[in-house]
């Protein structure tokens, strides 16, 4: 990655620079998704890719579709992809994400051009010396998001959760990367609620909490959610073990355990003023497949954004 | 493993696909249906699913479509081959290798700056004008090659609209849009070459019941339906969408400021116009001794042979995938007729419909469009006439309803699919630009397809009589 380490306005900086990509389909959801980042990556700092996938053309008329499109070059009229990532632009440089010039333009590090992952970028430069690229690329939404991923090395997939349930199942069962899955936005402080309803611990998911925790100013509550009321020590136990590593980098930790139905549990106390963040379940890639998961239906039924870590 | 599910996932249609043609090959054969029949049917089941969800290359189901039916035993490999070309498959591909030749031109702007010359800058008369434009030249050109013109023209016309007002115009985008894909879409039903599957209707006639039908024969049965839904569509989508600005005065400045810039009529501008009246004067006196397919293809070599394209963008432009899509429906078509299943499938249909349907040939050739419509909205048209259309023939000669109305009634209710998106290749590609949404398609389409059938039956018991012939329900 280039630019090096992010250094945030207050100068404290991070370990080493993240990767971001957010995805946006152009809708209103769109806004919302993108502002989300915006916050996030405000805290975070870091590289950042806007990735927009338009719908795949018919193969039937893919041929008409290309050349009318090349026309509408030619009639200097803007494709519907870049027409959003030019307000998505103007986002990030009405919230000082971009590096200007002295004109006020954004510095351009290279004009759209197609790539050899199969997108087409624009690449900015950032405020603080990283990388912004906007993206762009065509076909079925899920495949195109996995191969983005896959090729680009993200650390963090942001994207708007929408209503399609069969598309989030895709992005969290198949895409390799941590994700925050953006609905039901809101103004003012959220807090995380990191959640352990399984077998393991998930030390590692508490440090990227940490981490994010830190840097966004939040505090955690963390919830075990237990369905047997026998296993109610158990559950005190992982509580307590993942409240320590929060609490040993000093971040502000609430212990909660509850009983009942997991799922709905933590639905039901995330509510719509927390971020969930859940582990990716072990159970088999075949069970998965068909049956789904808890953080799958944890995503499909929050009532607010949810981080799936990998 | 997850890379293998995740190819499961992205492949599931294939699957579904698989499974149900696997399911009529080895369901128990009814009566009256051969064994090659039900496996033309298992076959033709598979189809209809890559066809509509596209978990394939639309050429590999082309190419599956010949290997299935030589594998399974319905005809030999040289029978099938056979069945793949037809003047018809030339009539498409000439037909198509045109339309990039004309695409190639800047005729747009021309046609752009003279259109907006004669509307004026209300968006009400815009809309119709570029209704009743994109209708005309559809009949002629094809609905693909007019829609890809033309719709950069209402894309241009809506950013210069919104800039101006400073806020979107969602209304007027759908006013304007849809002003083109369905004067592209009700037009394609205007001559055979509006769209490929009049063609292969014309391929169905002859092989099957040795019908010849012309150009002018087709343009005779099809013109005043087509004339009639012009000012029906103009006035539905008006009534629909009543756009969010009265006035688009200073949008046509900019535009035609745009258009300006191309300067006048050059020579292969006046060559490429020229050409395409010559093939269209030949095809309309000529087909029936030298056949559309050649005329077009004579078309398309001229462009070539003067210069006013390559090869290359022939090669580049023509989508050779669809080509090859189209021959393998009339194809599988043939192989439904030969092995009895089209019969069997339109006996079977008769049997299933009321006997007031039987005894009224209006009912029946309601019941014919209605269906094709329904096929249509989902699986791409020309597919679509392919596989209905030697079944629905079978049904009117059973019924003892004219095969030439059951045909043109198939080819023509196939334009109908206005309801959505997905109905026409002029749908598809305006909703490709992603500026317009699938339930302005219902809005306005839903109440186009119920008028375009009533003005169908009235053409068909009134017009078609009067032309004597065979064309008489």
């Amino acid at each position: 990655m280039s630019g090096g380490p992010p250094v945030r306005p207050d100068g404290s900086g991070i370990e080493r620079a993240l990767s971001f990509v957010v995805c946006v389909g152009g809708g209103p959801e769109s806004r919302e998704t993108l502002q989300f980042a915006v916050r996030i990556l405000k805290a975070l700092g870091g590289d950042l890719a806007i990735l927009y996938v338009s719908r795949p053309i018919p193969e039937a008329v893919r041929d008409e579709v290309l050349m009318s499109q090349q026309k509408m070059g030619e009639w200097a009229t803007e494709l519907p992809g870049i027409a959003f990532l030019r307000h998505a632009r103007d986002l990030l440089r009405d919230e000082g994400l971009l590096r200007l010039d002295d004109g006020g333009r954004p510095i351009v590090r290279h004009a759209l051009r197609a790539d050899v992952a199969g997108a087409f970028e624009i690449e900015l430069q950032g405020a603080f010396g990283d990388r912004v690229r906007f993206r762009i690329r065509e076909g079925q939404i899920a495949e195109e998001i996995r191969n983005e991923v896959r090729q680009g090395r993200y650390d963090l997939l942001v994207i708007g959760a929408g209503t399609n349930r069969r598309l989030q199942h895709q992005i969290a069962q198949f895409v390799d990367v941590s994700t925050l899955f953006v609905k039901n936005v809101r103004p003012g402080r959220y807090r995380f609620l990191l959640c352990t309803g399984g077998e393991r611990a998930g030390a590692a998911v508490a440090e990227f909490t940490a981490r994010a925790a830190l840097a966004l100013d939040v505090p955690v509550d963390v919830l075990a959610v237990t369905e047997l009321r026998q296993r109610r020590t158990e559950a005190e136990e992982w509580v307590r073990r993942l409240a320590s590593i929060l609490e040993d980098r000093g971040v502000e930790t609430r212990t909660l355990v509850r009983e009942g139905p997991i799922v709905k549990t933590i639905v039901e106390s995330a509510g719509e003023d927390h971020v969930v963040v859940i582990g990716r379940s072990h159970e088999s890639e075949l069970r998965k497949f068909i049956l789904g998961s808890r953080p799958i239906r944890v995503i499909q039924q929050a009532r607010c954004p949810v981080l799936h870590v990998t | 493993m997850r890379d293998f599910l995740f190819w499961l996932e992205r492949r599931r249609w294939l699957w579904a696909a698989l499974a149900l043609g696997a399911i009529v090959l080895l369901a128990p054969r009814p009566d009256g249906l051969s064994p090659e029949g039900q496996r033309v049917l298992g076959i033709a089941a598979a189809v209809a699913v890559l066809v509509v969800a596209e978990p394939v290359p639309l050429p590999a189901v082309a190419l599956l479509i010949a290997v299935a039916q030589v594998v399974l035993g319905v005809a030999d490999a040289a029978g099938v081959a056979a069945t793949f070309m037809s003047d018809s498959v030339f009539f498409i591909m000439g037909s198509l290798m045109i339309g990039v030749a004309i695409v190639k031109q800047n005729l747009d702007k021309r046609i752009a700056y003279w259109l907006l010359r004669a509307t004026g800058p209300s968006p009400a008369r815009i809309s119709t004008g570029l209704l009743v434009l994109s209708a005309l030249l559809a009949s002629v050109v094809g609905e693909h090659t007019v829609a890809a013109i033309l719709l950069p023209v209402a894309v241009t016309l809506i950013r210069l609209a919104r800039e101006e007002a400073d806020r979107e115009l969602p209304t007027l985008g759908a006013l304007l849009l849809l002003s083109v894909a369905f004067g592209c879409a009700l037009a394609a039903l205007g001559t055979p070459s509006g769209g490929a599957r009049n063609a292969i209707m014309i391929d169905y006639w002859r092989r099957i019941y040795g019908i010849e039908v012309t150009y002018a024969d087709w343009v005779v049965h099809a013109f005043p339906l087509l004339l009639l839904q012009i000012p029906v569509a103009a006035w539905i989508l008006r009534r629909t969408f009543r756009p969010e600005v009265t006035d688009l005065q200073r949008t046509l400045v900019q535009l035609r400021r745009l258009v300006r810039q191309e300067g006048r009529w050059d020579v292969p501008d006046l060559l490429t116009v020229g050409l395409f009246a010559l093939t269209l004067l030949a095809w309309i006196t000529l087909s029936g001794t030298l056949g559309l397919g050649i005329i077009a293809l004579a078309g398309a070599s001229l462009y070539l042979v003067i210069g006013l394209v390559r090869w290359e963008d022939y090669n580049v432009g023509v989508n050779w995938g669809v080509i090859l899509l189209f021959a393998s429906a009339i194809s599988l078509g043939v192989a439904m007729q030969r092995t009895g299943a089209a019969e069997w499938l339109g006996s079977a249909l008769l049997r299933a419909l009321p006997q007031a349907v039987l005894g009224w040939p209006a009912a029946l050739l309601l019941a014919v469009a209605v269906t094709t419509i329904l096929f249509t909205s989902v699986l791409s048209n020309g597919p679509a006439v392919a596989v209905l259309g030697p079944i629905f023939l079978n049904v009117a000669s059973l019924s003892g309803v004219g095969v030439l109305a059951a045909g043109f009634a198939t080819a023509f209710a196939s334009a109908f699919a206005f309801a959505t998106p997905t109905g026409t290749p002029a749908t598809r590609i305006v909703y490709a630009a992603g500026q317009i949404r699938r339930a302005d398609f219902r809005r306005a389409g839903l109440r186009l397809s119920v008028a375009s059938l009533a003005l169908l039956l009235l053409v068909a018991f009134t017009w078609w009589p009067l032309l004597g012939g065979e064309g008489a329900p």
